[in-house]
Formats: structure tokens, sequence, C-alpha cells
């Protein structure tokens, strides 16, 4: 299972973050103080795995964006990065092309196309097809159309 | 869920009749009632959410959340309301709930709208049920029937929703009741149907406790592992991990057969296009079969054996070019290290580690030596050169993950030949590392390899000493006691028992007199005390007054402790006992001392001392003792006395165990007439020298008195042949110093007489130093050290230059050049199939 999923600039700027374990402010605040400066620190030939605490870590870069990831003991360090790298996928597909401004100008659906890959932890849809076209319906929902034909209707606006 | 374009015809009319009304001047609550009903609502619930995020404090949060709790009250608290209107209030006090303000009066509310309302509106009932009600709610009990009620109607959205409601409510009383129609909707028409009846199954088997229940519903489930729809499969597999890993594991073994089935189907590309992932089918379903077989299969020959034709073949699939293949494979192998393997699919594994850690990518590298110590265990004779030098490249590595998970495999293969290396290893890695954690881990590490492979006491001293100075706050006094104990046993051998007490004294004595006392680590300084106290009369050149002088000279230190001190006045008692002469400065250092210290104990001791020093004619009794080797230690010549004593109705002795839970204050226990205690324990100790009673462990003795009882029934001279446990010993209840034995490790030895406290830098100096060729020889003969007595495929046969890291190396290898046949020392074949 996963315990949280922390996107961060090479800055160290957090753009991201997801939690899947119940912990106060101060101490999300402080994991992810720590675990910003480890990871920064680390040389790009090192490996994608560490521990750290009594979790196991495992992160991987694209492009100016780090994608870090805690799972338990006993999870599979490589399917890890195979569920980070669907939702690059993802990300990619959604945006096309995707980069580090489009997530900080559209965090919010960042975060619904994570909710539908993920769920508690564990992942949820594997399909890329289907978790486009939920985000699509979610889209389609946003929409404020309805609301201003109804009002041209009655010959307000 | 969808909005229809009616309803927003529906809302965006009711808005403006809410907008028009509330111009005429309704009721406050009229007209926020209007607006919780209308497309404003949605409005409205989007200004809260926006109010309470903004609040600056938490009373403005709380404050904001209570009044919104009052008008969804009020509102829900009237009659006939329309069921769209308690949508959206259970709407709010979901948001509410969830801030953690309780809506109790809304729960009842929610069970209500799962039972009518249209479809939108079950669902929103449905929602805040579950999110309300725990399973110890007694309003889930309204709300089985409507899942009763939902799962046996025709539409497939209702029958979801109850199977789902399911898992939430349900508890072990409940069970029975929907456990059977769960069970009917397992072959329903539909898959996702059939899905979520799986998964409700799931959270029956968890809640039952009835074994015949668990029994009809695995043979539902067994069923269900033949489904046509895979994601049904997938489910069945979901749960069937979770009863084996929380009941039991026998349950589920017959379903083996199945389980490789659809392995197999999987692999063989049985599944459509659409569950391929990166050209690899299905790889979570497959994860999840190789695991759960992995549980299922563990510690069982036959059943092992049954899945390794899979396990073959699933690596063989895996082999394409993909990330994922390459999860595939690691969950192969660690399924092949968890089972009991047959030999050729350790050697499978063996070879698929071996490609992962030749590979470029460090991550590959990484996770191939954490499973290399796995299969290690597994085979006997696979530790190949070429593996060797890979693992000699990942500690050289500059990424510190990996040099750690090469510490972890060298702490698997770590044998008597080797342990000195090993151990020097981790040592290296614990001076350079800041984190507590991985330091504690580390240093019970080397604590256990020392333990339990090394028995030489000259290099268990330096590596203690060394281990000491760096991580002083985490070795525990236990471990030190236990170190005490191995220098003990060593000192008392027959022909390097005083070579060793030479050497532990003069190293400790050097320590003494170093400049740097101040820095000593207090468990060190522990150490020191009572090796010298043991072994100073090996020293030619230390008297006694020089000894007593200095031990006074720690006790003044600063860094001690009160242990430190009670350890450092124990040594000195027993360094007077030991011999006549004492430093005339003694006396008034510890009158000095006594008067600055607070502690009873530490007072008693004192003073006790100072009276042994100041009457010899004590010590001269003392010494005299009688050599007593069979010694009576259940008291019988005293048992005349003692049924004189019970016939006079007098109460028995109870042990002091009895009487621990009566001593509430510390100095309870501190008997302040010291002296009428200590000729009472002259009679009684019958050791022949103070050292065997300083060294006796504080042990309660089985009650001595009812023995002896017996006994003199029996017999009247019982004397039993056992070495006395000193109940009191010499010193008092001195149970906290005697139990100071630590089992810190120990390192290579290095000559007696450089030992000052940069010995630790200087080895490393000299590595550092040496040439390209010089580095890749000092690889080698590393090399050979650290895999010394583990079998090997293929021998290296090298010339090793002596230096000083590698001067005790030995190793198991068979074809020898003479050089090497000198550095022989320890040549046990039989370790290598016990130790690898």
């Amino acid at each position: 299972m996963l315990q949280f999923m922390l996107l961060f600039s090479r800055q160290g700027k957090l753009r991201l973050q997801k939690w899947y374990v119940a912990h106060p402010d101060k101490q999300k605040k402080k994991i992810t103080r720590e675990l910003l400066a480890i990871l920064l620190a680390r040389k790009p030939k090192m490996c994608s795995f560490l521990e750290w605490k009594d979790l196991k870590i495992v992160y991987k870069r694209y492009a100016s964006l780090y994608f870090c990831c805690a799972i338990d003991q006993n999870d599979n360090e490589l399917l890890t990065l195979e569920i980070i790298h669907r939702y690059v996928e993802l990300l990619d597909k959604y945006f096309g092309s995707v980069c580090e401004l489009d997530i900080i100008f559209n965090f919010e659906k960042a975060y619904f196309i994570l909710d539908e890959l993920l769920l508690g932890g564990e992942i949820q849809e594997t399909s890329k097809k289907n978790v486009l076209k939920a985000i699509a319906a979610q889209d389609l929902l946003q929409e404020d159309d309805a609301v201003e034909i109804a009002l041209k209707e009655l010959g307000l606006v | 869920m969808v909005y229809e374009m009616t309803d927003f015809w529906g809302k965006s009319l009711g808005s403006f009749q809410s907008f028009l009304s509330s111009k005429t001047g309704l009721s406050r609550a009229e007209s926020v009632a209007s607006t919780l009903g209308s497309l404003s609502c949605q409005l409205h619930q989007e200004n809260f959410i926006k109010a309470v995020a903004s609040a600056e404090s938490k009373q403005e949060e709380e404050d904001l959340v209570k009044k919104e709790i009052n008008v969804v009250e009020n509102i829900l608290s009237k009659p006939g309301i329309s069921p769209k209107l308690v949508e959206q209030c259970l709407i709010q006090a979901l948001y509410c709930e969830m801030l953690g303000y309780p809506v109790t009066f809304a729960y009842v509310h929610a069970v209500k709208l799962a039972q009518q309302g249209n479809i939108q509106q079950k669902r929103i009932g449905y929602l805040a049920s579950s999110q309300f009600l725990s399973m110890e709610n007694e309003l889930g009990l309204l709300l089985i029937n409507t899942i009763q009620k939902d799962i046996r109607s025709t539409n497939v959205a209702n029958i979801c929703m109850g199977l789902q409601a399911v898992s939430y409510v349900v508890n072990t009383e409940m069970v029975p009741a929907v456990s059977f129609m769960v069970e009917e909707k397992l072959k329903h028409a539909h898959a996702a149907v059939r899905k979520y009846a799986v998964l409700a199954l799931q959270h029956c088997l968890l809640q039952a406790s009835n074994h015949h229940s668990i029994q009809s519903a695995l043979l539902r489930l067994e069923q269900v592992l033949s489904d046509s729809d895979i994601s049904v499969v997938a489910a069945a597999v979901t749960t069937l991990e979770t009863v084996v890993k929380t009941k039991n594991v026998t349950l589920c073994q017959h379903l083996i057969p199945s389980l490789i089935q659809i392995q197999q189907q999987i692999i063989q590309g049985r599944l459509s296009a659409k569950f391929e992932f990166h050209s690899v089918p299905f790889p979570w379903l497959q994860i999840k079969l190789l695991r759960l077989l992995g549980l299922l299969c563990a510690g069982d020959k036959i059943l092992s054996g049954s899945v390794g034709m899979i396990l073959k073949e699933t690596l063989q699939k895996a082999e394409v070019n993909q990330p994922v293949a390459y999860a595939i494979i690691l969950e192969c192998i660690v399924t092949i290290n968890a089972i009991e393997a047959p030999p050729e699919m350790v050697e499978l594994a063996l070879k698929c580690v071996s490609k992962f850690l030749k590979s470029s990518s460090t991550d590959l590298k990484y996770l191939g030596v954490k499973v290399l110590s796995g299969v290690l265990n597994k085979l006997q004779d696979s530790f190949s050169t070429e593996h060797q030098d890979i693992v000699m490249e990942c500690l050289q590595h500059p990424d510190e993950t990996l040099h750690l998970k090469t510490l972890n495999l060298l702490y698997v293969i770590c044998n008597p030949s080797n342990v000195h290396t090993v151990c020097a290893k981790m040592i290296d890695f614990l001076e350079k590392t800041h984190d507590t954690s991985l330091q504690r881990n580390l240093v019970s590490k080397v604590l256990q390899l020392a333990g339990k492979h090394s028995s030489d006491h000259k290099w268990i001293i330096v590596t203690l000493e060394r281990l000491l100075r760096t991580t002083d706050n985490i070795i525990s006094s236990e471990s030190i006691c236990e170190v005490m104990k191995r220098l003990k046993g060593g000192f008392s051998h027959k022909t390097e028992g005083r070579d060793l007490m030479l050497f532990a004294a003069s190293t400790y004595w050097n320590l003494c007199t170093s400049s740097a006392l101040s820095d000593m680590p207090e468990l060190l300084i522990q150490l020191s005390a009572w090796t010298l106290a043991e072994c100073w009369c090996e020293l030619k050149d230390v008297t006694t007054s020089k000894l007593q002088e200095k031990l006074c000279q720690l006790l003044q230190l600063p860094v001690c402790s009160d242990e430190t001190k009670l350890c450092i006045l124990s040594s000195l008692t027993n360094v007077t006992l030991k011999c006549s002469d004492i430093s005339k400065n003694v006396p008034s250092l510890l009158t000095a001392f006594l008067e600055k210290e607070n502690s009873p104990l530490i007072k008693q001791k004192t003073n006790e001392l100072l009276r042994l020093i100041c009457s010899p004619d004590i010590k001269t009794k003392l010494c005299k003792l009688p050599d007593v080797e069979n010694i009576d230690s259940t008291l019988s010549f005293l048992d005349e006395y003692v049924c004189e004593a019970l016939q006079r109705n007098e109460s028995p002795y109870l042990p002091w165990r009895s009487h621990i839970n009566q001593h509430t204050n510390l100095t309870d226990g501190v008997n302040r007439n010291v002296y009428s205690v200590f000729k009472f324990e002259c009679n009684q100790s019958s050791s022949s020298s103070p050292v065997d009673s300083y060294c006796g462990s504080y042990s309660v003795q089985s009650d001595p008195s009812f023995h002896s009882f017996q006994s003199s029934q029996d017999s009247y001279k019982h004397k039993t042949s056992t070495k006395t446990k000193k109940v009191w010993t010499l010193e008092g209840r001195k149970k906290e110093n005697s139990k100071k034995l630590p089992s810190s490790s120990s390192q290579e030895s290095f000559p007696v007489e450089e030992l000052p406290a940069e010995n630790l830098h200087s080895d490393a100096l000299l590595i550092s130093s040496s040439s390209k060729l010089e580095e890749d020889l000092e690889r080698e003969t590393l090399k050979q050290t650290l895999f010394a007595g583990v079998s090997t495929a293929q021998q290296i046969t090298e010339v090793v230059d002596k230096k000083c890291v590698v001067e005790e190396c030995s190793s198991n290898t068979s074809e020898l050049t003479p050089a090497l046949k000198d550095l022989h020392k320890d040549n046990r074949p039989e370790h290598l199939n016990s130790n690898v």
C-alpha cells in the first residue's frame, strides 16, 4: 500500500501531495521536509529506492519534477515505479506533452487523475482509457453551459 | 451523478422563486430551506466550504460549522420534507462530520433516505450511512432490511449499492442475515455484480467466527476462481490472500492447482488485449498470484514442488525488456525464496539475480543484492567469483543505499573466518552515518556477529573500544555485561588466559592514562575499571596504589553516572581485598567523594570501602576463608534449627522476591546497619576468593528453606556439589552492577603497543594513500577476507600481501599456493555448509 505520494520540483517546491495514511499536519510537514532534503541530495546515477525510517521510498525524476512514493516493507518496488510511470503517462495524455507548468496551473486536475488511478493507497484502475474516460465525464459535469441557457430562455441574460 | 437537463430546469426555476420570495420577507429559516432545495444550494455549499477553509482560527471554523449544523438540524426535524431536501442536508452533514463535528441526528435520516428516494438519493443515503455508521452502531440493523431488499431487487445498480453497503455496516451478528444472499449473487449474469458480491463475501468471511460458514463460503469462492471475467477472478484472488493472511493457511491449500491454472492462462496470453500493460498481460494479477502461492506453499516441500513448473514458465515469459517484466521476475525470486524450492528452481533464481546484479541500472543492482541473501541461504554451493566481484563493486559504490544492502548481505554470509572483516566494514559505515535508527541496527548486527562467530578475545576488546567511541548511547549495559562474562571466561583459560589478561590490562591502562580522559564514553570507563581490577597484577609497572589513585580519579569524572560510579567502587573494593598495600591518598579522596554524593547506595558502598581500608583485620579474616569446593547451598546444617523454629510456630522464611513489591522507596532496600549484615554474610559465604563472589550473578534462588526442610527429613548432611550462586555478595546488594555485561562485539586485534585513540583513523589513511596497483591488490585481499569461509565454485589463487588489516584472514579454499597456506589459521570445512 502506498502511504503517500509527493511531487516536487528541483528547487524543493512541493507541487502535489497525497496522503493515504492519517498524520497530524505538523508531522506531514516534517516528513516532507526531511524527505525533500534527502532526495534532492541524491545524485543522478543513484538507486531509485531507499529505506527511510520504517518505509521504503521509491522515487523517479521526470524532467524537473520528482515523483516520490512511500510503500510498505513487503511491496514490490519495481511495480511502484510502474505506477508512477502510469501516472505520468496519464498526465501526458490528458494535458498533451505535460510539463511542470501544466501541473502548477491545473493542480486540481492532477489530483483528480491521481484519485482515479489510486484509491486508498492501492492502484484502482490500470487502464489508461478508462481513467481518461472518467476524467472527461467529470469535465463535462463542470461545464456551466446549461445554467446559462436556462437564464437566456427566461430573458434575463 | 449525472444531472439531467430537466433537473437543471427545475433548479433554475426554483432559484428564481426563492430569489423573488426572499424579497417579500419570508422567514430566514424558510428562505434558507428553499435556498437549500434549489440550484443556489450548490452555491451555498461552495460558499460554506470556502468560508470554512479560509477561517482564520479554529474558533471561527467551529462557529461556522456549528451554525450550519443548527440550520441542517432545524430543516431535518420538520416532518414531511422532500427527499431532495434531505439529500442536500445530508451532503452538508457529511461534510461537517468529516471535519470532526458529530451530526448524530442525521444518521437516522441517512438510513431513511437509502430506503426511499430515487436512485440518486438512494446512493447519497447509502454513502452517508456507510460513512456515519460504524459496524457497532445499532442503526445498522435498520439498514439491513434495506440492504436485503436491494440485493434481491432486479435493478443492477441497486444490487451493487446493497453489496457495497455490506462491507461497511455488517458486523459478526448480522453476517448470517446477508451471507446467503451474497453467495447467491456470485452467480449473477452481470460481471460487476459478481465482483461486488466477491468483495462483500470477503467482508463476511473476515467477520464470520463460525468455522462452518467459513468453509461453505470458501467453497463458493473456489467456483468463482473459474469465472469467465478476469476482474471477478482478480477480486477472488484478493479475497483469498486476505483469508490466508488472517485465518488459517491450510484452509486454502487445495486451491493451488486452480491458481496455477489461472496464472498459466494469463501468461499464455489468453486475456483480451485491453488487459495488457506495456506488452505484459495483467502484471498486477500475476504478482498477486505469485505472492499468494508463496504464502500457501511456505514450508511445505511437496506443494512447493508443484508450483515449480509455473514459476519457471513465468520467468521465461517475462524475458521481455520491459520494466514491468523485471517487477514480475523480482516477485518470482521472492516467491522462490519464500518456499521450499527444488534446487533447479533456486539455480534459475540465481541466474536471474546474476542478471540483475550485472545490469547497469542501480535499481536492479540494489534489488539483486537484496534478494541475493535469500537465495544464498537456500543454495549451498553458489557464491561464484563473479558474484563476489559484483558484491565488492557494490560495496565501493557511491550510493549509500546500495552500500547498506551489501552490508546486509555480508551479515547473512558471515561465518567465523570472515567475521573480523565484515564487522570492520560495518563499523566503517557506522562512523560515517548519522541516522540513529540505522546506527542502532548496525550496532546490534555487529554485536550478534561477534557473539556468534568470534572467539578471539583480543579482537573483541579492540572492536568494543572502537564501537563504544562511535555509538556510546546506543549500546546497553547488558551487552557490556555479556562481554565481561566472555572476558572472564577468557581470563580463566589455562594457556592463553594470562596473555589475554596482560593485553586487556595494558589496553585499558593506556586508555585510562591517556590525556583524553574526559572524552571517554561511560561504558568504556566501566569496562576499564572492571578489567583493571581483574588483571592489573599482570602489569609490571603499575602498583596497587597507582591503580587505586587512578580509579579514584575516574570516580571524579563528571561523565560518570551512578551506575558507573558503583562499578568503579566495586573495582576499588576488589583491588583492596586482593592486596594489602593501600595508597595513603585513597581514604581522603574517598571521603571527599562521599561528601559530594547524594545517592544513598553510593554512600553506603563508599562507607563500606572506607571501613574495609581502615580496618585490615576484617580483610584478613575474609582472606583466610577456607577453600571449599562443595558448597552446601541449601544450608542443611541449619536444618535442625529451622525445624525447631517452625515447630515453635514461627513464620517460615520468605525469599527476597516476595519482598520486592514492598520496597517502594529507593532507600528502603538499603541496610544502614552495614556490619551486622556483613558479619552474617561472612558466615554464609563460602567462596574461595572475593573475586569469584564479585562476578557471581545476583540470582534469586528457589526457596531454599523448604528444600532444606524436606532434606532434613531424609538426610542430615545434604551436600550438593553445585557451585555457589551467591544471593548476597560481599559487596552487598550489587545487582545492578553484576548485571552489567554487554554483548558488544570486538574488532580485529591489533598489536598491543599501538593503541592511542586515533588508531581508528590510521588504517583509513593507510588505504587511501596507496597507489592504484596497491589498491587493486587491496581489493583482492579484501575480497578474499570477506568471502572467506563462504563456499566458492572456483577459487582464486593469488598471493596475498600481508597488510595488518588482513593479517588474520583465512579462507577455506581447496587449491592453494604455498604462500597462502601460511595464513591459514582456521581450516574448518564443516562450516562450509552450516554458514552459507
